[in-house]
């Protein structure tokens, strides 16, 4: 029996994974938590084989950074990041901090059962790439990663002095990448950019956990 | 030959008039030629002025002693009745040198360096300057700089130690706006004018120094209102990005129930299905039971956003207790921090201290809060090493402006305090 705990901050979606995972005999729910803050506690605690992690969780602390903790300290324990947002950063930093396997949510549950038991098996389960998505006249993969990581804390809110002071560029370096995306997009200022990439999910940024 | 007996009175007066003005003019001269280094014009002018005051005293006596009838002097009697032209050549004589004198003067102002030059030099500067030694004793100080501090003190500028003194913190009129203090300062008057002082030691002085800064302060009020304008705005973009996250968590819960309809209506014909004929088929329970449980769920779905809540049923989970002292703020930044420091310090206690009892104390004043942790499990028998956790922990808090302090010694105690926003 593998020993399941579920990492998911909304009421709804934490019931459905806990059918799922309960409709199949292999799997225990052990626990269900709804912030990633108290995942790595809840490891050293109790037994724990299987995370299904939601990367945004409970007080805006994120599933990928709780991942990383507990893969350094609990190699042993396999994790399955799962988000509905498309984020593209999401995808490489789950494969730097060591997860185990990533699965964009839906609702079906043999889907989330088939990577858990493929994951459980010692394979690696990652999406081939991140869901494409159009903003303002191109398609989201047609930003340059620099442009992403401008994008990022332009959402966050941030100056473009403190974007440069972050990202190590020069003030000129980021209002140039600003710039850049504003004629890729084609909207009319940087707030009509930050809030688009903002609603399509395609930058997300965690002040917090930063 | 015509001699001075000979022209009637009013002339004579007139001869009298004109050499007492060579001498009021001749005494006019003394100073500015007798500081320049010409012997020679020295002489020359003594010489003159000589030569008018002789014959003026002479004239003068004999007038006097004509209208007072009474025994004209001898040497007046001499002087009188030798030619007219003697006492008009004089005249001539000294009225042209008196003339060259003159303009040698001006021409010598103009074109030296004279302490009035640079007086007058000073006054035309638009900025005040003043030099002055220790103490406050003036050496030079320009108009400019006798205005302002009238305006800023309301009283001149006598000792000028005393005025940096004002300007650097003390207390100025009411009609001026101090905009800032220290080496710096920078006052708007009541002319709308910004002036900002400076002072500066030089070998043996001390130079103050005030700049029309009216033009700059305007600037920079724009761009801090632009600034304003700017952080308002990044500020509503971060609340409208939370905004977004339970935007996107709401098309999620709805793509959710957007199935469960779809499996409802599964199970509806399912059970149609078995109520037709039960004997074909097992009764659909699994699946209803399924929907049940999600709709449930849905009725009673709130989000757990109690950090306190969150936190003790971890807490219990392992069978620790949690006792709290004091009230967590509203704030939601805080909340957040609290739940990441909160999760460390139970860490901590369970793993390292094996504690059963985690002591939290909320505190705060009217400019600070502080969240404080204990536990009573075992004391670290030496001082902690800050590593993996309690030093990502103290990277969170200095990024968020709180400063964090781990004591090991008599028990472990994690405080972290931050300004109150």
């Amino acid at each position: 029996m593998v020993n399941v705990m579920i990492v998911e901050d909304d009421p709804m979606a934490q019931k459905l994974l806990e059918i799922f995972v309960s409709g199949n005999t292999d799997y225990h729910v052990a626990h269900t938590i709804e912030s990633a803050a108290m995942a790595e506690f809840y490891c050293m605690t109790h037994s724990i084989d299987l995370i299904l992690m939601d990367v945004c969780t409970a007080m805006n602390v994120s599933g990928l950074e709780a991942a990383e903790k507990i893969k350094a300290r609990f190699p042993h324990i396999k994790i399955i990041i799962i988000t509905s947002q498309p984020e593209c950063s999401f995808i490489d930093r789950a494969r730097s901090v060591g997860v185990e396997s990533f699965w964009y949510k839906t609702a079906s549950a043999e889907e989330i059962l088939t990577v858990m038991d493929r994951t459980m098996a010692g394979e690696s389960i990652y999406p081939d790439s991140t869901p494409s998505l159009k903003l303002g006249n191109i398609l989201s993969e047609n930003f340059t990663d620099r442009e992403l990581d401008v994008l990022r804390l332009v959402v966050a809110g941030e100056t473009d002095a403190a974007i440069a002071e972050k990202l190590f560029l020069s003030l000129r370096t980021v209002k140039q990448h600003i710039q850049s995306m504003r004629d890729k997009t084609g909207f009319r200022n940087r707030t009509e950019l930050a809030v688009r990439a903002r609603e399509s999910g395609l930058v997300i940024n965690n002040q917090t956990n930063e | 030959m015509l001699s001075y007996y000979d022209i009637s009175m009013p002339l004579r007066c007139l001869v009298i008039l004109c050499l007492f003005l060579l001498v009021c003019v001749g005494g006019y001269l003394v100073a500015p030629i007798f500081r320049q280094n010409k012997l020679c014009s020295k002489l020359l002018l003594s010489l003159s002025i000589i030569v008018c005051v002789i014959p003026m005293m002479i004239y003068v006596a004999e007038a006097r002693a004509i209208l007072r009838q009474l025994q004209i002097p001898s040497v007046s009697l001499w002087l009188c009745n030798q030619p007219l032209l003697i006492p008009v050549v004089i005249i001539l004589f000294v009225t042209v040198y008196y003339g060259y004198l003159i303009r040698e003067e001006q021409r010598f102002r103009s074109n030296t360096v004279t302490r009035s030059s640079i007086r007058e030099g000073v006054d035309q500067i638009t900025s005040g300057l003043c030099f002055y030694v220790e103490g406050g004793r003036l050496i030079l100080s320009n108009s400019r700089m006798n205005e302002l501090c009238h305006a800023i003190v309301g009283r001149d500028l006598q000792n000028a130690e005393l005025f940096w003194q004002i300007l650097s913190g003390g207390e100025v009129s009411p009609t001026v706006e101090r905009i800032s203090y220290g080496s710096y300062p920078n006052f708007r008057l009541e002319n709308g004018k910004v002036w900002t002082f400076s002072r500066e030691k030089l070998d043996g002085f001390i130079q103050l120094t005030a700049a029309d800064t009216t033009l700059q302060q305007a600037l920079t009020d724009e761009l801090r209102d632009k600034n304003l304008d700017l952080a308002a705005m990044n500020l509503r973009l971060r609340k409208y990005g939370e905004n977004v996250d339970e935007l996107a968590r709401s098309k999620e819960r709805l793509e959710t129930k957007v199935r469960i309809h779809g499996e409802l209506g599964q199970a509806l014909l399912a059970a149609r299905r078995y109520l037709v004929d039960p004997k074909a088929q097992e009764p659909p329970l699994d699946i209803w039971r399924r929907n049940i449980a999600m709709l449930r769920k849905e009725m009673e779905a709130k989000k757990a956003e109690d950090p306190l809540l969150i936190l003790k049923k971890a807490a219990a989970s392992a069978g620790v207790e949690l006792v709290i002292r004091g009230e967590l703020p509203h704030d939601h930044e805080y909340r957040q921090f609290f739940l990441i420091a909160a999760s460390e310090a139970l860490t901590n206690a369970v793993v390292h201290g094996d504690a059963k009892t985690l002591f939290i104390e909320l505190r705060g004043t009217d400019t600070h809060r502080t969240m404080q942790f204990t536990n009573d499990g075992v004391s670290p028998n030496q001082p902690i090493t800050e590593g993996g956790g309690l030093s990502s922990l103290r990277h969170k808090a200095e990024n968020n402006g709180f400063v964090m302090t781990v004591e090991s010694t008599p028990q472990f105690v994690l405080t972290i305090t931050g300004r109150r926003e």
